[in-house]
């Protein structure tokens, strides 16, 4: 179920970002030389990095066995994909080459946008809190939710309970460390030069967005999905225990309603969250401002 | 901090530390950088330079043993209190010696050669 819904949102989500960084491209101001050059390879690293994230999102839940494990790490995993092609990236950006180098003793701006990286970090905290809430509240089976009352018991699955919250842990932790990881290959991919400053600062910042896009995008479905298997499970368990008539009355049941539905709301809120940072608008390279010239590290004449 | 910059030639007899040495303490004596002025990291600036960490960090190293810099571990390198050169005088005088170099044609290494040589007889 929840790999329909990353891939019904996602989808769409990129194809239409896709769409949006060329037609951004197309109509942002006309650089020459160097500059137009980082704007291009910034292009086509963005529309690389969503189609490697989509081809994830196909590839990921067909290629073996253990569907469910695929379905509840599809989000991470795509997400990884698009970090790491972003970090392959900046790790192939031109060098600098010839025996003259020149380089600015200004500080690196283009700090990673402060409201995605809030985002990241949201998504991060919110799966670790459902990840340790599910595997403490499931059942011995590890996946599936159980509670008994006085007069019988009632069950959901699936539950994330160890069955499934190792793998996924497992997952959000290496998405966490790539992500800090691709951060810190963008802080330090060469200057385009001091003569090119604010196009390296766009370019740099741009860089950021893609890599944070994907991970706080991934991080965040993978918390939508861990609250809506928590959520549907909570409320279908309450749904058939009021059902059955087996005792489940007062307070505790109350609570376990309420509980269920604000994970479910949690979850949807979460999906939102997730496709407003897969949307995260990057700057536009090619301000007026920008002079050309040629990139840092090459000869100077 | 204005666009500051730094050169590295790496056909120069000079080895590159030396250089980037070399030039950040001539910003910081002619008071282009000044005190609490933050330096790019060591990562960073032999990045866009295309050299060795090691290099840079050299650099770093003997500017901080030259009591140009401090280095601290949140606040990075910065230019050290008190490490401007207090003779303005002497740093026009050298700023015009260099112009005067340029425009004779001198090489940098040449141009250096006689300030030492200078230096040698001023203390001999």
């Amino acid at each position: 179920m929840f790999g329909g819904l990353a891939l019904v949102l996602l989808v769409p989500v990129l194809v239409a970002l896709g769409a949006t960084t060329l037609l951004r491209a197309s109509a942002a101001a006309p650089l020459e030389g160097a500059a137009r050059k980082a704007r291009r390879r910034s292009v086509a690293a963005t529309v690389t990095t969503g189609l490697a994230g989509l081809a994830a999102l196909v590839v990921w839940p067909v290629s073996g066995s253990v569907l469910d494990l695929r379905v509840a790490t599809l989000p991470a995993v795509a997400a990884l994909v698009v970090v790491l092609t972003s970090a392959v990236a900046e790790l192939t950006w031109q060098r600098p080459s010839g025996a003259r180098r020149v380089a600015s003793l200004g500080a690196r701006r283009g700090r990673s946008p402060a409201g995605l990286l809030r985002l990241f970090w949201i998504g991060a905290a919110t799966t670790a809190g459902l990840l340790a809430a599910g595997a403490l509240t499931a059942a011995p089976d590890g996946r599936s939710l159980e509670r008994a009352w006085a007069a019988g018991g009632a069950g959901h699955g699936p539950y994330p309970g160890l069955h499934y919250t190792a793998p996924v842990a497992l997952a959000a932790a290496v998405l966490a460390l790539a992500t800090l990881w691709a951060l810190r290959r963008v802080e330090l991919r060469p200057s385009l030069g001091p003569d090119l400053l604010p196009v390296d600062h766009a370019v740099r910042r741009a860089s950021q967005v893609r890599v944070l896009r994907g991970a706080a995008a991934g991080m965040l479905l993978t918390a939508a999905g861990l609250g809506l298997t928590m959520g549907t499970a909570i409320v279908s368990v309450a749904r058939t225990a009021r059902a059955n008539d087996i005792g489940a009355t007062g307070p505790g049941y109350a609570l376990m309603q309420a509980g269920g539905s604000a994970l479910l709301g949690l979850a949807a809120a979460l999906v939102v969250s997730a496709i407003v940072a897969a949307c995260w608008p990057a700057p536009r390279i090619g301000a007026r401002e920008a002079p050309t010239g040629a990139l840092s590290g090459a000869e100077v004449p | 901090m204005t666009d500051l910059r730094i050169t590295v030639d790496l056909a120069a007899a000079e080895p590159p530390y030396e250089q980037v040495r070399a030039q950040v303490a001539g910003l910081i004596a002619t008071g282009q950088l000044g005190e609490g002025d933050r330096l790019p990291t060591v990562r960073a600036l032999a990045a866009d330079l295309g050299l060795a960490v090691n290099t840079v960090a050299r650099a770093y190293k003997e500017l901080e043993a030259g009591g140009h810099v401090t280095t601290r571990r949140r606040a990075g390198t910065v230019v050290a209190p008190g490490s401007q050169s207090t003779d303005v005088a002497l740093s026009r005088t050298a700023a015009a010696y260099a112009e005067r170099a340029v425009a004779g044609g001198l090489s940098d290494a040449a141009a250096i050669d006689l300030v030492r040589a200078a230096l040698r007889q001023a203390r001999s």
